[in-house]
């Protein structure tokens, strides 16, 4: 188009645009939160993926490898002869150890040896070549540390159990390059040694090999140690699925907006026909007329972008603080700061805010370039002379969930979110026709109420008017109800699984280290307690089984257990003692097993084989889990540590935990002694934190899409203004009119809530069973709430209610005929 | 696709044997011939729905003939498409109805510009010249919705006339207006179009306004009497 011809377009609706603020801020408004939506979480993830990257880089450096002791300890001494055998392969000895200040503070600290640090992690390594850095006393196991405050810091620190010492702050870890830094410390190996007391060992020794070299160093090791692949894929995998559910939501709230949009600019196409009319007549070609309605949606585009932008911007640093703290707590810890939004994350809001608002643009804009000249002589503006859907909308709604029942049946996340997202375009397509044959057979009939008779007969027509905007609430509705009772479902089998598998009324334990076999006795003996269970748990981190745990069987302990397999009768007493596990539901589908398998583990010498014999619900997030019996575990491992125990009380004792409690008080050792109702309590808080951001996206949907209905009421009452005149020559009072818009509006959110309930339904059944089952590999149940299906059909009505308001006000107001 | 009668002996318009009809019912036109002039001011008078509008959207190529043939300045708007009458309009024709129809949002100056740039014509100070010309420069930046009624049809007058149209079309250009301003716009639409060499056709009842034009045609069950063109048929 040329120059003067675009700059007069530009004008005219920009001028346009002005007189109509209302409009414009409704399409601006639901834009822009759309836009805001992915900008925040787009920018978040991006934080959340470099705290990954970083967490990965510190924890494992450039290790391809570890090598870990699976019975017994990883000794000094071991270290320094593999390294003396393997002199050109890089190998890094770690302790990991809980610090605890003077002043009660307690620190993770992570001792190494900077010599070989340099070759395999940058953030310690690093260190090793800088200026500044008193690298000999340092090695030289002079009390200095790196930690996030200044140098020259003094603290005094200790193992929980062992005396104090002093140190210093030699060098200051960046809490935006260090992840967790503001409670981690890195000392040498020896000051770590000389706070543990002598004879501490390894945590593991961390490995760069290629394949040939980590076969050959496996072959070497001793019996009870063994070399296994660091991987770290199962966090991010976890953490990514819990990401993919906000951007999914996000995603929801900028297809709603372009509703918006897409009301919004139907709106003033229609009220400027005679103006397109009249410039057709001066020549205007269909064609510039199309691109002139596609220029006014860039505008929009433009202007809804850009405040989306910067709100994005604006809610970034809350919604990144939100998923940093859910990440950090159920996967790795996140390191937030200012929010910083990737030019990647630019781009797609932006793409995606401009595409969304030419992509609404289309079909008013093919609307109006169909306005022939000749209207300007028939003097019937904004009447629609018939009412319908496209034909296709029935079978591509059939073809749609018909796709989305066969990518159900496979087994990933992405296609059980492909199958969501069918799932809901499919119902929608047959809602929609489905609400346009209801909406004429209401039982209400002029003779009963000849208003509500007539709002009756007007409702084909007005659900064809408002398809979109009644597909957007319908498609809110649907969320609200589906993602509410994910949510509750989700909430409902954790906290059953909490109230069965936590069978004790207290727990002590929680450092990587075993208790004291005359603590264990302290606890045993203490006053109201009635019985103890001892749990030894081994950690594998980075493996698909993350976890081992022997425990002994009591009633209570048994009861606790929810099986997914047949269970024999008799179960319990082959678990006791034969070389029986169990393994948890997530590892069952990391590994593909399932009741009467065998699963080999690391052991002392040769691998032990189990024979699984139950699947168990598990809902925790540290990955694969096996359970066996403490005397399977003591019979082949050749291990009797305690690393942690169920303490039950007398009921008849109220004070027991009080008295146990006090008894502990003022002991040395990191253990903590927490009761199982607040464990309980902790754990559905982490819960709740992890949704409470998909619960405001939840309701962001629902807000942008009550945006659009009121968009697409204000637009329709518009078309209808010479209907309006007729009826009110044929008597019909302003606040008849008023009350004419309202009855209608109201229908058509009675008939939006129902039609939408069943995709609610679908869409529940879909988020608890298929993408979290896919995501976590837990089984949910799902926990039909009628409450939450009535609460999402009043939404409805609510919504159109509402959103018919301002034109039934401003009916009621116009005394002129 | 546009032609240039002017010099070359052609009229300006020719329709013959021009049928149209909307339903099954009896046409509209029966059979309508029509020369129109260059620079020829002609009247059309007739009942209402005698098909005077018709015969307008016929010329403008808003409708096209079931049967017979439609030439207006050299072009066939029957054969052509949409794009190619849509140019056809904004080189060649200006257009005035009985509601002012100027572009709320521009201002008047706007609206005069907005044809010359449909027309890929240079702006530069026409717009303004023209009104100054027509007495109307104290409203270029005023928005329609500021002027009385005449005045817009005034400014509609310009518009039509802007871009140095062959033929105005004007379909009962006074009909919502005062005595007095009917006969300003009847006045600058004639002269303006007099003194821009563009031939006028213009729907009206008033034998006031016909008795200003060259000649009236009336319009009767479908064809045209009333008097010819000299030495053509009406």
């Amino acid at each position: 188009m040329k120059l003067a011809k675009v700059r007069l377009m530009v004008r005219a609706s920009l001028r346009y645009f002005a007189e109509h603020p209302g409009q414009l801020t409704l399409a601006v408004a639901g834009l822009a939160l759309g836009v805001a939506a992915v900008v925040s979480v787009g920018a978040a993830r991006a934080t959340i993926s470099e705290s990954f990257a970083r967490f990965s880089a510190q924890m494992s450096g450039r290790a391809s490898h570890e090598i870990v002791a699976v019975q017994g300890e990883l000794t000094v001494a071991e270290y320094r002869t593999l390294r003396e055998r393997f002199a050109d392969l890089p190998l890094a000895p770690v302790r990991t150890l809980k610090l605890r200040g003077a002043e009660g503070r307690s620190w993770d600290a992570l001792a190494v040896d900077l010599l070989r640090e340099r070759r395999m992690r940058a953030f310690t390594g690093g260190y090793f070549s800088a200026d500044d850095f008193p690298l000999a006393d340092f090695l030289g196991g002079a009390p200095l540390v790196l930690a996030a405050a200044p140098v020259g810091t003094r603290l005094r620190l200790q193992v929980p159990g062992m005396p104090f010492r002093d140190v210093t702050v030699a060098a200051q870890l960046d809490p935006f390059e260090v992840t967790g830094a503001d409670r981690l410390l890195v000392l040498d190996l020896a000051l770590a040694a000389e706070l543990l007391g002598s004879g501490a060992g390894l945590t593991r020794i961390d490995v760069e090999a290629d394949t040939a070299q980590a076969a050959a160093l496996a072959q070497a090791l001793p019996a009870h140690l063994e070399l296994s692949a660091v991987d770290t894929a199962d966090t991010r995998a976890m953490s990514q699925a819990f990401e993919l559910n906000l951007t999914a939501l996000s995603l929801l709230a900028l297809l709603v907006g372009a509703f918006i949009v897409f009301n919004t600019l139907k709106f003033f196409v229609l009220q400027r026909e005679r103006t397109w009319a009249f410039s057709r007549m001066l020549g205007l070609s269909a064609g510039e007329l199309t691109r002139w309605i596609v220029l006014e949606a860039l505008l929009l585009g433009l202007l809804g972008t850009a405040a989306g932008l910067l709100l994005g911007v604006l809610l970034a640093d809350l919604v990144m603080g939100q998923m940093a703290g859910t990440v950090s707590q159920l996967y790795y810890e996140v390191v937030t700061r200012e929010a910083q939004i990737e030019p990647r994350v630019w781009l797609t809001a932006t793409v995606l805010g401009l595409g969304g608002a030419v992509v609404a643009a289309l079909q008013p804009a093919r609307a109006a370039a169909r306005i022939s000249p000749l209207r300007l002589q028939d003097g019937r503006w904004g009447e629609e002379d018939h009412a319908g859907l496209p034909r296709w909308m029935l079978p591509a709604g059939l073809l749609a969930v018909a796709a989305a029942l066969a990518l159900a049946r496979l087994e990933y996340l992405m296609t059980a979110l492909a199958a969501v997202f069918l799932v809901a375009l499919g119902w929608i397509l047959l809602a929609l026709p489905a609400a346009f044959a209801l909406g004429g057979r209401l039982p209400v009939s002029l003779r009963q109420h000849p208003l509500a008779g007539y709002a009756r007969s007007r409702l084909p027509l007005t659900v064809s008017r408002t398809s979109p905007a009644l597909a957007a609430l319908m498609l809110a509705v649907a969320t609200v109800v589906g993602v509410d009772h994910m949510i509750q479902s989700f909430r409902d089998s954790v906290a059953g699984w909490l109230e069965a598998s936590l069978s004790a009324d207290a727990y002590l334990g929680g450092a990587d280290q075993p208790l004291d076999p005359a603590l264990i006795d302290q606890v045993a003996e203490s006053a109201g307690v009635s019985d103890i269970v001892r749990f030894r748990t081994v950690a594998w981190p980075g493996q698909p089984v993350s976890k081992l745990t022997a425990l002994e069987t009591p009633a209570p302990v048994r009861d606790s257990y929810r099986f997914l397999s047949p269970w024999p009768a008799d179960g319990w007493d082959t678990f006791a003692t034969q070389s029986e596990a169990l393994v948890s539901e997530t590892l069952a589908r990391t590994l593909g097993l399932s009741a009467g398998d065998v699963l080999r583990l690391p052991s002392g010498r040769d691998d032990v084989i189990l024979k699984v014999t139950g699947l168990f619900s598990d809902y925790r997030a540290d990955g694969g889990r096996v359970v066996v019996h403490r005397d399977t575990y003591r019979r082949l491992w050749r291990d009797d540590q305690t690393t942690s125990l169920g303490v039950y009380f007398d009921p008849a004792n109220p004070a027991a935990y009080t008295t146990l409690a006090d008894r502990l008080e003022g002991r040395t050792d990191p253990h903590q002694l927490i009761s199982t109702g607040e464990l309980r309590r902790q754990s559905l808080e982490v819960f709740d934190r992890t949704f409470a951001l998909t619960r405001g996206l939840k309701w962001l949907a629902a807000i942008v899409a009550f945006v659009g209905v009121l968009s697409a009421i204000l637009a329709l009452q518009l078309e209808r203004r010479s209907e309006a005149r007729r009826l009110r020559a044929l008597g019909l009072s302003p606040r008849d009119l008023g009350t004419l818009v309202l009855l209608e509006s109201s229908a058509l959110g009675l008939l939006a809530g129902l039609l939408a309930l069943p995709l609610g339904a679908a869409l529940a059944y879909a988020l608890t069973r298929v993408v979290n089952e896919r995501a976590f590999g837990w089984t949910l149940y799902v926990d039909w709430q009628p409450g939450t299906f009535a609460f999402g059909a009043g939404l409805a009505i609510a919504a159109a209610f509402l959103a018919a308001l301002p034109p039934a006000l401003s009916f009621g107001r116009d005394s002129s005929p | 696709m546009t032609g240039d009668p002017a010099g070359s002996g052609q009229p300006l318009a020719s329709l013959a044997g021009v049928v149209k009809r909307y339903t099954d019912d009896a046409p509209v036109l029966r059979g309508l011939d029509l020369t129109l002039e260059a620079s020829e001011a002609v009247a059309l008078v007739g009942r209402s729905g005698s098909g005077k509008t018709t015969l307008l959207n016929l010329i403008a190529g808003l409708v096209t003939p079931d049967a017979g043939e439609v030439r207006v300045a050299g072009f066939d708007p029957a054969r052509a498409s949409e794009r190619d009458r849509a140019r056809f309009r904004r080189g060649n024709l200006g257009v005035v109805f009985q509601a002012f129809n100027l572009l709320p949002t521009l201002t008047v100056a706007e609206n005069l510009e907005f044809p010359l740039a449909l027309a890929g014509l240079p702006a530069g100070g026409r717009a303004r010249k023209l009104l100054a010309t027509l007495g109307l420069e104290s409203m270029a930046d005023r928005l329609p919705t500021t002027l009385s009624g005449g005045e817009q049809q005034r400014v509609a007058v310009a518009r039509a006339l802007i871009h140095q149209p062959k033929l105005v079309l004007a379909d009962e250009p006074t009909g919502n207006l005062d005595l007095s301003s009917a006969h300003q716009v009847i006045e600058l639409l004639v002269d303006a179009s007099r003194s821009a060499g563009a031939g006028l056709l213009l729907i009206t009842h008033s034998s006031e306004i016909s008795a200003r034009m060259d000649r009236t045609l009336t319009l009767e069950d479908g064809v045209l009497v009333g008097q010819p063109a000299e030495g053509r048929p009406a």
